[in-house]
């Protein structure tokens, strides 16, 4: 009986229902086309970083447990007064890490104990493959006046290969580097605009100068250029400047092949050079300021090798000369998902009470992925707005609707229905309509979604051609999108009932009598 | 027993800056199966005395009795279930649930039980649908038992709401002036079936009007002057 009235009484309040109806069905229609479009987003730079660049997770050196740890390290040596200080001014330290920034030179940005840990890491179920990688930017030059700047990722040719990151560049020219030779594949932008300051056009096999400058001073290292790419997607700006370098070259470029001893690669005329001067033809004879160079460099030899030695014991170095990287891709094995995955490496790095933590391709993608996230917050807020406008706007419709049965009402009340029943029969109108209007509201929103999934939004604009991934994006309709929007509507019209429902339980039966 | 029971009853409510004092220590008792007009001229307290009744309207002073129970001492759930269960209503402008058909309106009331301990839950669905069109056919409306109450006139609308007053075999049924909204004739007609409905099932029938060709009809009149009891007889006995 009661569902009979409240369709009865929407059916005879049609104008009203129709205005609070359509209101309900477009507030769902944006929500789902809003949502759908975001997720759509999501998706596609989720796709792009992890098919691309950022795996399913990286893992770094934590940034707040590693000040955390070089703090107490001070401050044990402190006097207790100085402590207690140092303790009441201690740092707010952020965590900004991705695999485009966050990171430094020397051994001091490496991920620590990485070789310790290296074999068991790998060796777990969840791990598909792993990638240490280093991050540097370094000024592409050729020592004649063309330069260009560049952001480069120092990784291993067979490790991108493994992960299926190599599939996805696309080569201009040339490809990625086979030989032990120092290499660079160059980001096309980054070729271009160096072609540009050179006169002529870069090619592959041409050598060219890297130089970083960094806490470790100013490093320049040659390297021939093995190809030309860019990324399929570049759902980043970052990846427009992003070459890529040999692992070698790039660890000594940014300081943290400490350990390890390297040959000075000269050219010939170098050479030649070096060969025939003696440090009395270049500082001057007069005072033997070096001593005689030749009876000493045995000594030097020696001296090295003791010199890495004692360093590589002072560091309780068991796995040879310290390989370091600045961050390590991971994919996982198949079916494991990233949340899961993270909490579980979290917890093996706290077993071993390692400094490092996960991060999945949100947090590799720094600060786009963080707009991204921000567009969808400034969404979510545009959809509270056309809540909360929704919902004074039903309750005043309802509320008018509830003046107008007042007599209604209080005859049920003088018949002898409860408060309760009176209640029920409001929250089921308000509830019919909401459901109604919401079919409607999914129902207008799956057209929505399909016309744009076929006809692409494609504002033409780099900004959003880069948060596209592409010229455009096709959506596709979220369930979860239907979902919530199902719930927040049935929300907001329960929200908007209260009031108006106050008014019909403050009903007294004499109203019936008053007529 | 009395079946309603007034005592001393006062009831004040202020206007404006003023008190108004609608009733004025009214007393008055009425037998079950009575057939009772409260008459007097507009504003003299007759519509608050029905909704004292009723229950829906309590007394500033002096207690009003149904069956016995004080009114006053019992909870808005209680007094929703005697309304409910012992009392039917007969309003002056009908209040037909207009989105309900005939036969709908007057089996409303039985659908209205809350509680393990409704009555009407333990009449099956045949016996409310016989005791409905039985009803219906009462007030001689079985024709228009699926009509909206938009299709109706006065007069029908004045029948379906005694039906629906009857249909929860109430021991009083109050009626608010039911023949204002109406011409003579079909008054007539409306006193005339209370009056039949009142000897057939033997419910009570308490109603107000101003129209004094209605006292011919009554077993009891109770006559009301600015909130006071001006007259309190049975015809019966002065003739």
């Amino acid at each position: 009986m009661l569902i009979k009235l409240a369709l009865r009484n929407l059916l005879q309040h049609r104008s009203k229902s129709l205005i609070v109806g359509a209101l309900m069905a477009f507030g769902v229609m944006l929500l789902v086309v809003g949502n759908s479009v975001m997720h759509s987003l999501n998706q596609k730079m989720q796709a792009s970083f992890t098919e691309q660049y950022s795996g399913d997770l990286f893992i770094y050196t934590d940034p707040i447990a590693k000040a955390q740890m070089e703090l107490n390290q001070r401050l044990t040596n402190m006097p207790e007064k100085a402590r207690q200080q140092s303790e009441q001014n201690r740092p707010e330290k952020e965590d900004n890490t991705s695999i485009f920034s966050g990171y430094g030179s020397g051994e001091n940005a490496a991920l620590p104990q990485l070789a310790d840990y290296w074999q068991e890491l790998s060796e777990l179920d969840i791990i598909h493959s792993l990638s240490p990688q280093t991050l540097g930017m370094t000024r592409v030059e050729n020592g004649e006046g063309a330069e260009a700047m560049s952001m480069f990722w120092g990784m291993d040719p067979d490790n991108w290969h493994t992960l299926g990151f190599a599939e996805h560049l696309q080569w201009h020219a040339g490809g990625l580097w086979q030989t032990d030779q120092p290499s660079i594949a160059l980001s096309k932008d980054v070729a271009e605009r160096y072609s540009k300051s050179q006169g002529q056009p870069l090619l592959i096999g041409d050598e060219i100068l890297l130089t970083v400058n960094s806490d470790v001073g100013t490093t320049i290292r040659p390297v021939t250029v093995a190809g030309i790419f860019s990324f399929k997607t570049t759902a980043t700006p970052q990846l427009n400047m992003m070459s890529l370098v040999d692992m070698a070259t790039s660890q000594s470029l940014l300081g943290l092949n400490i350990d390890t001893s390297e040959a000075s690669q000269l050219s010939a005329a170098e050479q030649v050079l070096i060969s025939t001067s003696s440090e009395d033809d270049l500082f001057g004879g007069s005072d033997d300021l070096f001593g005689d160079v030749a009876a000493g460099q045995d000594n030097a030899t020696d001296l090295e090798a003791e010199l890495m030695a004692s360093m590589a014991a002072n560091r309780n170095q068991t796995n040879g000369p310290m390989q370091q990287y600045h961050f390590v891709i991971v994919k996982l094995a198949a079916g494991i998902p990233a949340s899961e995955a993270e909490q579980q490496l979290q917890q093996w790095f706290n077993e071993r009470q390692l400094i490092w933590k996960t991060g999945d391709w949100e947090k590799a993608a720094g600060f786009m992925a963080a707009m991204t996230k921000n567009i969808s917050m400034v969404l979510d807020g545009f959809m509270v707005l056309i809540a909360v406008v929704s919902i004074i706007i039903i309750m005043n419709t309802l509320v008018i609707s509830v003046t107008e049965r007042i007599v209604e009402i209080g005859t049920m009340r003088a018949l002898g229905a409860q408060k309760g029943l009176v209640r029920r029969l409001i929250l089921l109108e308000t509830l019919v309509l909401a459901g109604a209007a919401g079919c409607v509201g999914i129902l207008l929103a799956i057209i929505s979604i399909g016309i744009l999934g076929f006809v692409g939004i494609n504002p033409q604009s780099a900004f959003f051609n880069m948060i596209f991934g592409g010229e455009a994006l096709f959506p596709y309709l979220s369930i979860d999108a239907v979902g919530n929007a199902l719930i927040m509507m049935v929300a907001a019209a329960l929200i908007a009932s209260l009031y108006p429902l106050a008014i019909a339980l403050k009903v007294s039966p004499v109203k019936a009598m008053q007529g | 027993m009395q079946l309603i029971e007034f005592q001393q009853v006062h009831k004040n409510y202020p206007l404006g800056k003023t008190i108004v004092h609608a009733l004025q220590g009214i007393s008055f008792g009425v037998q079950e199966g009575d057939f009772i007009t409260i008459c007097g001229p507009s504003g003299s307290g007759k519509s608050t005395i029905l909704n004292m009744i009723g229950c829906i309207d309590t007394a500033s002073e002096g207690e009003v009795l149904i069956q016995g129970t004080h009114t006053s001492s019992l909870s808005d759930k209680q007094i929703t279930q005697l309304r409910h269960r012992t009392l039917g209503f007969i309003f002056q402008n009908f209040n037909l649930i207009p989105v309900l058909s005939v036969y709908e309106n007057v089996e409303f009331p039985l659908l209205l039980g809350a509680g393990k301990d409704d009555p009407y839950k333990a009449w099956s669905k045949q016996e409310k649908q016989d005791w409905v069109n039985y009803l219906i056919k009462q007030v001689g409306l079985q024709e228009y038992a699926q009509r909206r109450p938009t299709e109706l006139s006065g007069g029908q609308r004045q029948r379906v709401a005694i039906a629906r007053a009857l249909a929860t075999k109430p021991t009083i049924v109050l009626a608010d002036e039911p023949t204002a909204n109406l011409d003579t004739k079909t008054g007539e007609q409306i006193i005339q079936l209370m009056r039949e409905m009142n000897q057939t099932l033997g419910t009570t029938f308490v109603f107000s009007t101003h129209d004094p060709q209605v006292l011919d009809v009554a077993d009891h009149v109770i006559k009301i002057r600015d909130g006071m009891v001006e007259d309190d007889y049975r015809p019966s006995d002065r003739c």
